[in-house]
């Protein structure tokens, strides 16, 4: 190594270990040795002026304090989401929870029509007079059904339209009450349920290939009534249809 | 307390003075400088995973300080001018009760590392108080070691020249450049 590159490399990288360096310093005889001591004094010297600055005495206690702090901030977070999932589940499991209710307490769609179907003939209620099965068989072949036999207390009988449905309208007098009983061919509901709805209660029953729709002020009778109508019907022969 | 956080502590605790200075004449502003320790620490726990050796905290911390320092750099387009305007303002005064002349020399030299152009100041304080090779630094600078080693000489030459009657100063303007 030539006193110029040593020079040059005192300047650029005064702690240099590097062998050849070295070896330049220990044998140069033009000053290199005396300059290598004076890079040093003044690498002293910088370092010193360097480190002179003084961090402020509590700067690591607040370093941890910001961190903690950013920790629980972020910990708070995470709660607060978690909190929030949480009420929304909340929120849905009531909302779903209503709607279950609202359709097995309100029925389905089919209760909607029976009723505004009974309200628009509500002459039928006031029905006293017992029909006999010369009246009822025809009503109940006019809509397929040849009935096994004929339900006690029927006061009413007739073939009419709930919605899109084909269906028998009864009213049977249970204990002087009179209990709505629409036959609906053709659509049956998956599962029996009771509803209350527009101050009337009822039951749907799926019955053969159709349903019953009871309709009454109260749900005495409603037993019997279903009875009465699912042993009339079931064994009955679906015959053609007649509309 | 956990592994994990005692490991930050004990980081905090060894390295935040180092953290500090360098930030320090980094930036030439003590509110500055600290916030880029609280930013640099705040990096470091999120990263804390990656540190598997004790021995490379330190300039893995200066690193990240660095980085951080050059992005706020970035963020604000600081005027270079502003910049050493202010860490010459800034500087401490630390020559109270000294011998004067040391004290006089020393109040040069800080004042003479304030004046260094950035380009010149960075790479000095990576070395001097970073301890990082000039490899080291040129990779982390993203240049060539030999352009490393002519910022590092260039940054010493301007220092020795500007210590008034610095026999090592006139000797290696002369010797050298």
């Amino acid at each position: 190594m030539e006193c110029l590159e040593f020079r040059r490399r005192l300047t650029a990288e005064p702690g240099s270990r590097d062998p050849e360096f070295l070896a330049h310093r220990d044998g140069c005889h033009a000053g290199c040795t005396e300059s290598w001591w004076r890079s040093q004094r003044f690498e002293r010297q910088l370092r010193n002026v360097l480190q002179s600055v003084d961090a402020p005495e509590d700067l690591g206690e607040r370093v941890l304090l910001t961190q903690a702090t950013s920790l629980r901030g972020r910990a708070r977070h995470r709660w607060q989401i978690g909190l929030a999932l949480a009420a929304s589940l909340l929120v849905a499991l009531v909302v779903a929870g209503y709607a279950w209710n609202l359709r097995t307490t309100d029925g389905g769609p089919l209760a909607g029509m029976a009723i505004a179907h009974v309200r628009s003939e509500a002459f039928s209620l006031t029905m006293t007079r017992p029909i006999d099965a010369a009246q009822m068989r025809p009503v109940f072949a006019k809509r397929g059904v040849a009935l096994r036999d004929v339900p006690a207390h029927a006061v009413f009988a007739a073939d009419c339209r709930v919605g899109p449905y084909r269906a028998v309208h009864l009213v049977l007098r249970e204990n002087g009450s009179p209990i709505t009983v629409l036959y609906v061919v053709g659509h049956r509901i998956a599962d029996a349920r009771d509803f209350s709805r527009a101050g009337w209660h009822g039951r749907e029953v799926p019955i053969g290939n159709g349903t019953l729709v009871l309709l009454g002020n109260g749900s005495a009778g409603f037993a019997a009534a279903e009875r009465a109508v699912t042993d009339a019907v079931m064994g009955a022969t679906l015959q053609t249809e007649q509309t | 307390m956990n592994l994990r956080q005692r490991q930050f502590d004990a980081l905090v605790h060894a390295h935040a003075g180092d953290l500090y200075r360098f930030a320090y004449w980094l930036c030439g502003d003590p509110s500055r400088a600290e916030d880029l320790v609280q930013e640099t620490m705040l990096r470091a726990w999120r990263a804390l995973d990656s540190l598997q050796d004790a021995a490379a905290a330190k300039p893995w911390l200066l690193t990240i300080l660095r980085r951080e320092h050059a992005r706020g750099f970035e963020r604000k387009a600081l005027d270079l001018t502003i910049l050493d305007d202010g860490l010459k303002d800034s500087i401490p005064d630390e020559t109270a009760g000294a011998d004067p002349e040391q004290a006089g020399s020393d109040a040069e030299l800080r004042e003479a590392i304030a004046k260094l152009e950035p380009k010149y100041r960075e790479p000095l304080l990576m070395q001097v108080l970073g301890g990082f090779s000039c490899e080291e630094i040129a990779a982390e600078l993203g240049v060539k070691p030999g352009a490393v080693m002519t910022q590092l000489f260039r940054a010493r030459h301007k220092l020795r020249k500007s210590l008034s009657g610095d026999a090592v100063g006139r000797e290696s303007a002369h010797g050298v450049s």
